[in-house]
């Protein structure tokens, strides 16, 4: 029940009761009820729970927040000693195949196959995150 | 004659069923009615068809519990299969009940490796449906029979009081012929045997949701029905031994197909959930509704088990026909945490993917 | 999907991991609210990528769980009678109740309807001015402005057919009772960030004082857990107990000021049982006078309810954190999702629903060995 996602508002009208909304939700688009973010113009993204606005994205600090996000450990990274840097090549993937028996120019991760209805690409389960692929395990705790 | 009735009535029902012959130990007796989720092709449904159809029924042939019944008769080695299609709404992005019930008959011959050759259609309309809709859904079915390159060959029409139906079920059966050498079952599948699916998973549940919940899309979601037998054939055709066994994913999707597998071959399953592939809307509208893509109905997709020599093959055939151009290997079959589906998640961290209990969408299909 | 994509990043999740555990030099246990947060983290393995020493408590988070069997078993009398639209979100429906569940009442003929938005009960309301619609309102703060909005719309357009049968209940008093409560080993709490979209976070900084636990409020994607995780341990290494703000892009220190102007006009604070906990003083919200009228209990006057909760079940034990879900000697035997001996087991933000439905039955080990299969070992 505190299942909220993001979306973009793309238009406000009224249905004579409430400020409506249409919101796109990566593709999705649903009328919403925005009385509860009377801030919030069309080109804004917004918080949803169960039919109504809740909260304004506030674009600025979820870029920070990511650009915060991407920053960790990098420094870690550049001091490195040799073990730890053995330690991460060794974890490094050879292929993404759950088998591990393909190359990766055959491996249906890597190709780029277009979506034979025009639309997007197909995104990977659960995300459309096309990151380079990295090791499974999380690095085992310092001595 | 009104008390006549009545006495027979009650002499046809039979006491419920006595259940604790049943071996299940949480037996039907906690849902002494039929619930929705009988109908979900998951947990609910296969206890269903495990305590009350096969006892009742039993044979060899059903015992296997595959798509399609594989049948010897005259000589001739020979499949059988049957659906009813009581979907909601008749007519969706992509298609309609029409090219489901063609389609869907069709596919459950291909992945059993037969060639599909005739099929029978039964109609039970209501009082009142549309003839313009019925004729709109039986030229589906003519064109869905001729792309398929099957005939239907016999049928039935019943018709129902208003109110006592939805407009239009359909229920279809089909015969087809049993290619030689092809054998294919969900018990055949090894430890090591790849996983490929032909194309992108969850787009047909969920161009049903979307009309069902009024989803609007930017691109809408289409339905992928469609009949698999031509690409199934060059399948078999190339590499017909190495593959061990073919499911379409429909109700209860990917996960479902790959739990009765691991059940039937007794094999754990391993899936990489960042290999199978899902459309960016079909993502997002199961976002928003709060529903597992690996759950979601297929109406035009397989699955492959395939020894792993065979696969980079089987994935070429796949990509080169229209129907294939998403194929992705997902996976391997293991002799490790046996009956058990194990994805990888994009996190890293494993996850099992359990049977689904009863019905994540209703009247899919 | 923007917003929400970027914060599955498994590369930066595995960073933040790897910070943790630098940071980490004692063992520490965290309690994380909320029940979507709970599914997040089983769904996502984020417990598997934490530190052997830090240990996720699963909170009460879960609305549906604590909503008092009582009230169940009246909402399944109301179900069941004619002339009544009985609308729910959908993980009520197989709730149990004493006897029954609300799947089975729509089996034997009830009109029980699944909704995505309190809204839609209302439009059910004008549409069916014959019938009597009921609406069931479980949930915390976050769900709390939908359901006042649909009743304050139900009054201005003079419905007489649209009643809300209320069970909502608050965050921070929970807090308070589990820091209370003897036997307590949480030591700080990830604050449920929905719910501090529309309440704000000014409500924390007493209990962070009072109970001297760190407060980090935090969102539900895999980097935020991660992240609200991370503050939470260093505040801990360093000996602080503040409140802290992880989920800045949606939360802010005062909250959805409109939500919470309608909120006190259409509720009003009450004491409320919690299933499997007890009475928590003050800890719910009921309709007000103004809105009493529209208040399904008062309208439709159950009597005879005689609860028993099943003797197996240890949802409670689960609420409080005391156990966790596969600790349960019923958990996947006697009580599955099929077959739920208690609401934590069916609701969509229970813990014993989420160890099921993510398959937390095998042990950590076996599950973490399961991987070896994955990454290219071809043992076969």
């Amino acid at each position: 029940m505190c299942l909220a996602i993001p979306g973009r508002v793309e238009a406000i009208t009224t249905d004579g009761m409430i400020r409506v909304g249409r919101v796109n939700f990566g593709g999705v688009v649903k009328n919403v009820c925005l009385d509860y973010v009377p801030e919030v113009v069309v080109g804004d993204y917004t918080i949803v729970h169960v039919g109504f606005a809740i909260s304004k994205i506030d674009e600025a600090t979820a870029e920070q927040t990511l650009a915060d996000f991407r920053a960790l450990g990098v420094l870690d990274e550049e001091l490195a000693t040799e073990d730890e840097a053995f330690a991460r090549a060794a974890k490094a993937p050879q292929s993404r195949c759950p088998d591990g028996s393909c190359s990766n120019e055959t491996c249906a991760c890597e190709s780029g196959s277009a979506n034979s209805l025009g639309a997007p690409g197909p995104s990977h389960l659960g995300t459309g995150d096309n990151t380079s692929p990295s090791s499974a395990n999380p690095a085992a705790p310092k001595p | 004659m009104a008390n006549d009735l009545k006495v027979a009535a009650a002499h046809a029902v039979k006491e419920a069923p006595d259940f604790s012959n049943w071996t299940c130990p949480l037996p039907l007796a906690d849902y002494p009615t039929i619930v929705m989720g009988h109908g979900g092709g998951g947990k609910l449904g296969s206890e269903l068809v495990e305590h009350l159809f096969l006892p009742a029924f039993r044979n060899p042939a059903l015992e296997n519990l595959g798509d399609a019944a594989v049948l010897e008769a005259g000589g001739a080695r020979l499949a059988l299969s049957t659906d009813s299609f009581v979907v909601q709404p008749l007519f969706f992005p992509g298609g309609s009940i029409g090219e489901l019930a063609v389609n869907g008959t069709v596919n459950d011959l291909a992945v059993s490796g037969a060639d599909p050759k005739f099929l029978s259609a039964s109609f039970i309309l209501e009082e009142g449906f549309s003839l313009a809709q019925l004729a709109a859904i039986v030229d589906a079915m003519a064109k869905s029979a001729e792309t398929a390159g099957v005939k239907i060959v016999t049928g039935d029409t019943k018709v129902v009081e208003r109110g006592h139906g939805d407009g239009c079920y359909i229920t279809t059966a089909g015969v087809g012929v049993m290619r030689a050498g092809i054998q294919v079952g969900p018990h055949r599948v090894q430890p090591n045997d790849a996983i490929i699916v032909s194309g992108t998973m969850g787009d047909h549940g969920m161009a049903i949701m979307s009309v069902r919940e009024g989803l609007e899309f930017e691109s809408p979601i289409r339905s992928d029905c469609a009949a698999l037998n031509g690409m199934i054939a060059q399948i078999l055709d190339a590499v017909g031994p190495s593959v061990h066994a073919m499911r379409d994913p429909t109700r209860g999707g990917l996960a479902s197909t790959l739990n009765e597998i691991a059940q039937s071959s007794n094999v754990g399953i391993v899936i990489d959930e960042a290999s199978v592939h899902v459309r960016d809307e079909v993502h997002s509208a199961c976002e928003l509704l709060g529903l597992d893509p690996v759950y979601v109905a297929n109406e035009g997709k397989a699955v492959f088990f395939v020894a792993p020599e065979s696969a980079d093959r089987v994935l070429s055939i796949l990509r080169a026909h229209p129907l294939g151009k998403d194929a992705a290997r997902i996976g391997h079959a293991t002799a490790e945490h046996k009956r058990m589906l194990v994805a990888r998640t994009t996190m890293g961290a494993n996850r099992v993917i359990p049977v689904m209990i009863g019905e994540q969408l209703p009247r899919i299909c | 999907m923007k917003y929400l994509t970027e914060f599955r990043n498994g590369e930066i999740a595995r960073k933040i991991a790897r910070e943790i555990t630098q940071i980490t030099t004692r063992p520490w246990k965290i309690m994380e609210v909320c029940g979507g947060q709970t599914h997040s983290i089983i769904k996502n393995g984020i417990d598997q990528m934490l530190p052997p020493g830090i240990e996720m408590i699963h909170g009460p988070g879960c609305p549906v769980c604590v909503t008092p069997l009582e009230l169940i078993d009246k909402a399944l009398a109301i179900a069941s009678q004619p002339g009544v639209i009985f609308c729910s979100f959908g993980d009520m429906l197989r709730v149990p109740g004493t006897d029954s569940d609300l799947f089975q009442v729509k089996g034997r003929g009830g009109d029980v309807r699944v909704v995505y938005s309190p809204l839609d009960a209302v439009d059910l309301a004008v549409k069916n001015p014959g019938k009597q619609v009921v609406f069931f309102g479980v949930g915390f703060e976050t769900t709390a402005p939908a359901n006042a909005m649909s009743v304050h719309l139900a009054k201005r357009r003079g419905l007489t057919n649209f009643s809300l049968l209320v069970s909502h209940v608050l965050v921070p008093p929970a807090i308070a009772a589990i820091m209370s409560s003897p036997g307590n080993q949480v030591q700080a709490f990830l604050a449920a960030g929905h719910v501090c979209s529309v309440m704000g976070y000014w409500q924390y900084p007493p209990l962070a004082e009072k109970f001297r636990v760190p407060i980090v409020v935090t969102g539900f994607e895999p980097l935020d857990l991660l992240e609200g995780i991370r503050r939470a341990v260093a505040q801990l290494e360093s000996g602080r107990h503040e409140v802290e703000n992880a989920y800045s892009r949606v939360v802010t220190f005062d909250g959805n000021q409109a939500a919470q102007k309608l909120l006190a006009e259409v509720f009003e604070v009450t004491d409320r049982a919690w299933r499997g906990i007890g009475v928590i003083p003050k800890s719910g919200w009921r309709l007000s006078a103004d809105y009493r009228a529209f208040d399904a209990e008062e309208r439709f006057h159950i009597t005879g309810i005689h609860t028993e909760e099943s003797a197996l079940c240890r949802a409670g034990d689960v609420l409080r954190g005391a156990i966790k879900p596969a600790q349960c000697a019923a958990f996947g035997r006697e009580c599955t999702p099929r077959h739920p001996l208690g609401a934590t087991m069916v609701s969509s933000e229970g813990a014993c629903a989420a160890y099921y439905n993510y398959g937390r039955f095998l042990s950590a080990e076996d599950l973490a060995s399961a991987g070896s299969a994955i990454t290219g070992a071809t043992n076969g």
